[in-house]
């Protein structure tokens, strides 16, 4: 009876396993990667605007930073309106 | 451990250095500091059975020791408790006026930790009492630790 | 035997698993079918867990874990949570808790993640191979008896607590979960992509929390119910989860550095090495036998398996490393040693320190047998000396950490911030010297402040700046502060609580503890307390008897509290098991043991512990519980509109 249930189990998984070896799947998207990043940059510097203002980053250090921040949000944002057909995964 | 990328206009060796002498510095600090530790009194203690203690005689008198070996004869009277500790072929008397484990009994294994007094016994002042490793009431104890 | 051939067959799935999905660069339906194979493992040990549940609660005791776990009259919390309390059993768990995470990873949505899983899955599929394995050939839960009992045996009475239920899971969701961002890594040396920190976060803060929380639950569990007054004594199986847990913590802050600025790859490779292993590492100490402690399991042949498999582990993540080391060089460079980066390095040396102690000392006594052949024991006094200093570094570190930027901080600047929390911490630290006249407890007192004051002033400051920036209130702002930056200000409140837990530590210095014996009416004075004995109850319930002795507690004339231990004998352990009376206040703990009653007369053995400012341990404790759980469930609140290249614009113009 055991013996039974386990090789029903085991067929019913197996089958469910192999199922896609026989059919057909898509490929996932790209641009989330993109866009995920650049959100992660907007949060960077919104953590800068607090910094410098309650004094923890100087003036300069801001300057520098925000600009490096804005500069690869710009070249992520150009990659994003180009809908690159390769993809960047 | 590095976290620099070469750079073309200061030469690598004396960064290299830098680092090397700084982890040295490092591992020397924490081997001291662990060193330092272990000479704390109650640190480390020696293991040793009760054959090895009646071997050792006098010489382990008003030593730390730690000794181990299985409850023979338990006695626990009021705050005071008194037990034999052996290992088949010695024993040796252990007097214990602590807190006392729950998992201590006859016929379980005990490491008694203390100094060796001038009469042969320990006076212990930590006892460590394994649960019993393998699961066995206590009807089926004697078969499993044999006799003694 | 259905429950040990359902694990059979998620080895087969498992291993099918681990050689499909590399394949998969070919064929890409060779990686659902692996990820399909993931799930179907788990499925079918999630099928044995249930059935050993079954015989559990059905009281099936021809199975000699059924026997030896639970009897006719366990509750049913003690019934589910007997599924752990034994080798064969815990073993299972882990393997169940295993293939679910393993699955659920394999099916992640997040697209940082999604290109890791194809190499991730034969880490994972062999780690899931072999603890099944361990499981199925060596450790068989469903190992039928001969002769079928009427009743079982029970378990071990001391295993009776709600903590014991919680516990174990907890700490295997933590130790297991750190063997996900380790299979990470060796997908991110194989496939050669090294952005793979940011992809991983949440799924190590998980572990890290939980294997934190369990942490602390244990030493709640033999604060409660082991009887000897403290809560942590450096025990090898203690050691054994606290090891990864450093580990860990290392390695959450460290990846922060990489996610920044793409430093300290080679470390957080490393780190998440490390975490993992050490965690395989601990449950193989407990397992093997191989140390002499109180709770470790039956000595059992599984030991020499698991040395080989921490031994591929290890060689694993370190040849990769070497592989792949060009790929790891840094983005960037140090601008200054004054800068958050360069604290996190000191802080990944600390840590790393403290790792290399604590398992030094808690396998000298192994090292030392092997090669000297003297046998000696390791004890607390070494690791409290050993681990104080490197802490205290640690928390300095961290308030530190807190006012300096990235790149490049004015020495300046951070020591007229740091001014506040170091007078408060002076202040504080002083009267502690005063009161006590103990520079231990003073130095102690004063890390915790400086830590601790950091926190909740920069969180304050942080706030009034954007309290005044957008014109709402503090409070209000605290909490904006809190849900837009989960990640700093989760970690600021951790930080906190961690400070308010090390005040509680530095209670245990103050300790007392006596022992008496008195007579039913009787009364003894202790720590400023008089302690009136009333009576002892003695009573049998079906599966034990009881000794119950009612204790008034007095103080200044007035009654206090009645407290009442026990000293219980249960009919299937032949060790007494104690409940100990415990009553709290955030200054100290009273903690009554009813210690020994005679068999003639009522005259019982009282042994009692003052143990001061033991709660803020557990206070602490949850605050740092929120911390963690702030950073791991918030996500940054961003606006979603729609994303337009001018929506964009007018967001960094903002």
């Amino acid at each position: 009876m055991d013996a039974l249930i386990l090789v029903g189990v085991l067929l019913v998984l197996t089958a469910w396993v192999a199922a896609p070896l026989y059919g057909r799947d898509a490929a996932s998207a790209t641009d989330d990667a993109t866009r995920a990043r650049l959100d992660a940059l907007l949060g960077r510097l919104r953590e800068l605007e607090v910094d410098h203002a309650s004094g923890l980053v100087t003036d300069d250090g801001y300057a520098q930073q925000r600009a490096e921040t804005e500069a690869e949000a710009a070249r992520l944002t150009q990659r994003l309106d180009q809908v690159d057909p390769n993809g960047t995964d | 451990m590095q976290t620099e990328s070469p750079d073309t206009t200061t030469p690598a060796p004396p960064r290299r250095g830098k680092w090397l002498a700084g982890g040295g510095l490092l591992a020397a600090g924490v081997i001291g500091l662990a060193a330092w530790a272990a000479a704390t009194p109650g640190a480390v203690s020696y293991f040793a059975t009760p054959s090895e203690v009646a071997v050792q005689g006098d010489a382990a008198m008003g030593r730390t020791l730690r000794v181990g070996g299985r409850v023979a004869k338990l006695d626990r009277d009021g705050t005071v408790v008194r037990f034999t500790v052996t290992d088949g072929s010695n024993d040796l008397d252990v007097h214990y006026a602590g807190e006392v484990p729950d998992t201590l009994r006859e016929r379980t294994d005990v490491i008694a930790e203390g100094t060796l007094a001038a009469d042969g016994t320990l006076h212990a002042t930590r006892v460590l009492a394994k649960c019993s490793s393998k699961f066995v009431p206590a009807d089926e104890m004697d078969e499993h630790f044999g006799a003694g | 035997m259905l429950g040990r051939g359902l694990l059979f067959v998620a080895i087969g799935f498992a291993a099918f698993a681990s050689l499909a999905a590399p394949a998969s660069a070919r064929r890409p339906e060779l990686l659902v079918a692996a990820r399909r194979a993931m799930v179907a493992a788990a499925i079918a040990i999630a099928g044995s867990a249930v059935l050993l549940w079954y015989a559990l609660f059905a009281r099936d005791f021809s199975l000699s874990y059924v026997w030896a776990s639970t009897s006719r009259a366990a509750q049913p919390w003690y019934t589910f949570s007997a599924l752990w309390s034994g080798m064969a059993g815990s073993l299972l768990l882990w393997c169940l808790i295993l293939a679910v995470y393993a699955a659920v990873f394999v099916r992640t949505r997040s697209p940082l993640l999604r290109p890791f899983v194809p190499w991730a899955i034969p880490v994972l599929g062999a780690c899931v191979v072999f603890f099944v394995a361990i499981t199925a050939v060596f450790e068989n839960p469903f190992a039928r008896l001969d002769v079928v009992p009427a009743d079982g045996r029970g378990m071990n009475p001391l295993l009776h607590s709600p903590g014991m239920v919680i516990h174990p899971p907890l700490l295997y969701a933590g130790l297991i979960g750190l063997l996900i961002p380790f299979a990470v890594a060796v997908s991110a040396m194989v496939t050669k992509r090294p952005d793979w920190i940011g992809a991983v976060r949440r799924w190590t803060l998980v572990p890290w929390l939980a294997l934190g929380a369990g942490l602390v639950l244990g030493g709640s569990w033999a604060y409660t119910e082991l009887g000897w007054g403290g809560y942590w004594g450096w025990d090898p199986v203690e050691n054994a989860a606290l090891l990864p847990w450093l580990a860990a913590t290392a390695f959450v802050h460290s990846s922060m550095v990489e996610d920044r600025r793409g430093m300290l790859r080679v470390w957080n490779v490393f780190l998440a090495t490390a975490a993992a292993t050490l965690a395989v590492f601990g449950t193989f100490l407990t397992r093997s036998g191989l140390l002499s402690s109180v709770h470790a399991f039956a000595e059992s042949p599984v030991g020499r398996w698991f040395f080989v498999f921490l031994g591929v582990q290890t060689v694993l993540g370190l040849s990769l490393l070497a592989w792949r080391w060009p790929m790891l060089r840094a983005d960037d460079r140090f601008d200054s040693a004054v800068s958050k980066e360069g604290l996190f390095l000191v802080n990944n040396f600390v840590f790393l320190a403290a790792v290399f102690v604590v398992l030094w000392g808690t396998l000298l006594p192994l090292t030392s047998e092997a090669i000297w052949g003297r046998e000696i024991a390791v004890g607390p006094p070494f690791f409290n000396r050993v681990f104080s200093p490197l802490a205290a570094i640690l928390l300095v570190v961290a308030a530190i950490g807190s006012v300096t930027p990235w790149r490049r901080g004015s020495s300046r600047a951070i020591v007229l911030r740091l001014t506040g929390p170091a007078i408060a911490a002076t202040v504080l630290a002083g009267v502690t010297l005063l009161v006590t006249r103990r520079a231990d407890a003073s130095g102690v007192v004063w890390v915790a402040t400086l830590l601790g004051a950091t926190s909740l002033i920069e969180t304050v400051r942080a706030a009034r700046a954007r309290g005044a920036a957008t014109g709402s209130s503090t409070r209000a702002s605290v909490a904006a502060l809190l849900a837009r930056n989960p990640r700093r200000y989760g970690g600021y409140l951790v930080h906190l609580g961690v400070a308010v837990m090390v005040i509680g530590f530095a209670g245990s210095l103050f300790r007392t503890q006596t022992q008496v014996e008195v007579s039913p009416g009787g009364s003894f004075d202790f720590a400023g307390y008089t302690f009136v004995y009333r009576e002892l109850q003695r009573f049998s319930p079906p599966d034990k008897d009881v000794n119950l002795a009612v204790v008034d507690v007095r103080r200044g004339g007035g009654a206090i509290a009645t407290l009442r231990p026990q000293l219980n004998l249960h009919r299937n352990w032949d060790q007494p098991q104690s409940e100990i009376a415990i009553r709290s206040t955030p200054r100290a703990d009273l903690y009554l043991i009813l210690a020994g009653t005679r068999a003639t007369s009522d005259d019982t053995v009282f042994r009692v512990h003052h143990n001061p400012l033991v709660m803020w341990v557990w206070i602490g404790a949850v605050i740092a519980v929120l911390g963690g759980l702030s950073a791991i469930a918030l996500r940054p609140r961003r606006r979603r509109e729609a994303s337009t290249p001018a929506t964009r614009q007018a967001a960094w113009t903002r």
